[in-house]
């Protein structure tokens, strides 16, 4: 893929990551519409939160933030797990077992919300 | 030629009582590598919590024991966020009294366990002999000695009596008269010393880049403490300290653990009269990010509600998902013998990072 | 030798457990255990098991039975302060573990206040 569709958001958070003292709280990952996915980044500046969000399609992949910060990788391991979405160069896995349960926060999974 | 054995630590392991499992790739004695499996005690709560938002005041409680208050209280001033309504200051001043209640709890807990992972069970059953009277004094006040069951949308349930202020007072004095001599032998003794010092190393910019809270990032110089905000009117100071160590992170409890006594006593001395709730009706509609500091760290919930009894979505981050993570960055180079002592030292609560 | 001061006060005090159940549990006022519905005031309306967090409480109007199953219950009070006719009560009893999930019935009588019957 050329361009992922968060790309853009990578790059904000990128910038704002060279100012020393910036923590990334956590990646809030929805189904906002169905078929619909809105990461939604939530960092601490200072004291301060942040969001930047993107938004794009459930199955596209999308780009992983684990070379700006280390902790992202386990976020994005679970939204693999739980929404089904993907991440270029990161394996899900991290709290679902192969064989059982697949995407539990999906709309579609949970027989409409 | 060099040999690399694989050992699993976990999930079952004596160290503490969750269940983690780690891989570890040893060199003979010395770790060089570390790999963490998790999985073991997901219950999809974040799910189950969405599907009415007046239940989930007390599940939420339940995502965690140790802290299960403030979760409680994270998830009801997010709601009242999206409400646009304001708790009271008596319900805020209370709030504060049972959150410091139950930092105490936590962080003898932690100590404790600290201890027992070196082997030194008559500190560890002395640091839960003080812990159980704390819980007797919770239970007093709010009817149960883990699960508050304190919170509710608007504000809090229960009053503080003039008798239970009283009593909690006098527990007060009780607990720094017994704790001290213990946090000497935290602070002083050899042993305790030659096992935590220089190990598990966090470097700064290591906490920073795993995104470590709580005593875990206080100890490696970030001295970021969320209750500088909440906590207005009771003059608090975060408590930092930057070698970064496992040494470190215990000073950090110990200290805070003092820090504690002292706030209860604050507030409970300054707290205001007034109302105890303000009422929330109707249905929900709106968002809210809320955050608090629970003993481990930062918890954040994450609330988007669209005016129907079901939340549309509800994100739980509990700080035991970072720190847990950052072990891996603490263990290369430690000797296997210390890895016990390390991961207890993150002081880690597998049911908050798998929720 | 900083845990002596210690070690010497444990010597001449007694141990702070509760030889329970040999020795009464010591369970404060304000405790929450059991709950217990007054049926000469419950007019049925069904809002406690609307409310009931973990749905542990079931009202049956046409049978006149209220049923509360003890291990789903957690006693957070909620029913208590919600029912309209303060029918219900947390009382500070010590909720004992059983060999079955106990299952407590409530049936509205003219007469009796309160009629329990365990299923199981």
């Amino acid at each position: 893929m050329s361009t992922h569709p968060n790309a853009e958001a990578i790059a904000k958070i990128r910038e704002m990551s060279k100012d020393n003292g910036t923590r990334l709280v956590t990646i809030v990952a929805e189904e906002y519409v169905p078929g619909g996915l809105e990461l939604i980044y939530v960092l601490d500046a200072g004291g301060e939160l942040r969001t930047v969000r993107s938004r794009s399609g459930l199955d596209d992949e999308q780009e992983s933030l684990s070379s700006v910060f280390k902790g992202a990788e386990n976020m994005e391991r679970e939204i693999i797990d739980l929404l089904g979405a993907r991440f270029e160069g990161v394996k899900g896995g991290l709290f679902l077992m192969p064989g059982g349960v697949v995407a539990p926060l999906r709309r579609a999974a949970a027989g409409g919300e | 030629m060099a040999v690399t054995t694989l050992i699993p630590f976990g999930p079952q392991h004596p160290v503490f009582l969750e269940p983690l499992n780690i891989q570890l790739k040893l060199d003979e004695e010395t770790v060089v590598g570390a790999e963490i499996n998790y999985g073991y005690n997901h219950r999809g709560m974040e799910r189950a919590m969405a599907a009415d938002f007046r239940r989930t005041i007390y599940m939420c409680e339940r995502v965690c024991g140790i802290c299960s208050f403030f979760h409680s209280s994270t998830y009801c001033r997010g709601m009242e966020e999206i409400f646009g309504i304001e708790a009271p200051e008596r319900a805020r001043y209370i709030r504060i009294v049972m959150m410091e209640c139950q930092r105490l709890t936590s962080h003898l807990l932690a100590l404790g366990h600290t201890a027992e992972a070196m082997g030194y069970e008559s500190l560890f059953m002395q640091c839960f002999r003080e812990r159980e009277a704390v819980m007797a004094l919770a239970n007093r006040v709010t009817g149960n000695r883990v699960h508050y069951s304190l919170n509710t949308i608007g504000g809090v349930r229960r009053d503080i009596t003039a008798e239970q202020k009283a009593e909690m007072l006098k527990a007060m004095d009780a607990l720094e008269d017994r704790f001290a001599p213990l946090a000497k032998v935290f602070r002083t003794d050899r042993t305790i010393r030659r096992r935590t010092v220089g190990k598990g190393l966090l470097s700064r910019a290591d906490a920073l880049s795993y995104g470590a809270v709580g005593p875990v990032s206080r100890a490696s110089g970030i001295g970021q403490d969320l209750r500088q905000t909440y906590y207005r009117g009771l003059d608090f100071r975060p408590i930092v300290r930057d070698e970064g160590d496992s040494y470190a992170r215990t000073m950090v409890r110990v200290d805070e653990t003092f820090q504690s006594i002292g706030l209860i006593r604050k507030a409970l001395e300054t707290m205001p009269g007034g109302p105890l709730t303000v009422p929330a009706k109707g249905n929900p509609s709106g968002e809210s990010f809320t955050r608090q500091e629970a003993p481990r760290g930062e918890v954040m919930y994450y609330i988007k509600a669209q005016g129907k009894v079901e939340l549309e979505r509800l994100k739980v981050k509990t700080p035991a998902f970072v720190n847990v993570a950052a072990l891996s960055a603490m263990v290369p180079g430690c000797e296997v013998a210390d890895i016990p002592v390390i991961t207890v030292s993150v002081d880690p609560c597998i049911c908050c990072t798998e929720r | 030798m900083t845990m002596l001061s210690t070690v010497l006060r444990n010597l001449v005090s007694g141990p702070v457990t509760t030889a329970y159940p040999h020795a009464p549990a010591e369970l404060p006022e304000g405790n929450r255990g059991r709950v217990v519905w007054d049926m000469s005031k419950c007019t049925l309306c069904g809002l406690c098991a609307k409310r009931c967090p973990t749905l542990a409480v079931s009202v049956d109007r046409k049978a006149g039975t209220v049923e509360l199953q003890v291990f789903r219950c957690i006693a957070c009070g909620v029913c208590a302060e919600v029912c309209p006719q303060g029918a219900i009560e947390v009382r500070p009893e010590y909720s004992a573990p059983g060999y079955v999930k106990e299952v407590r019935t409530y049936r509205k009588e003219a007469t009796a206040p309160e009629k329990e019957v365990v299923i199981g």
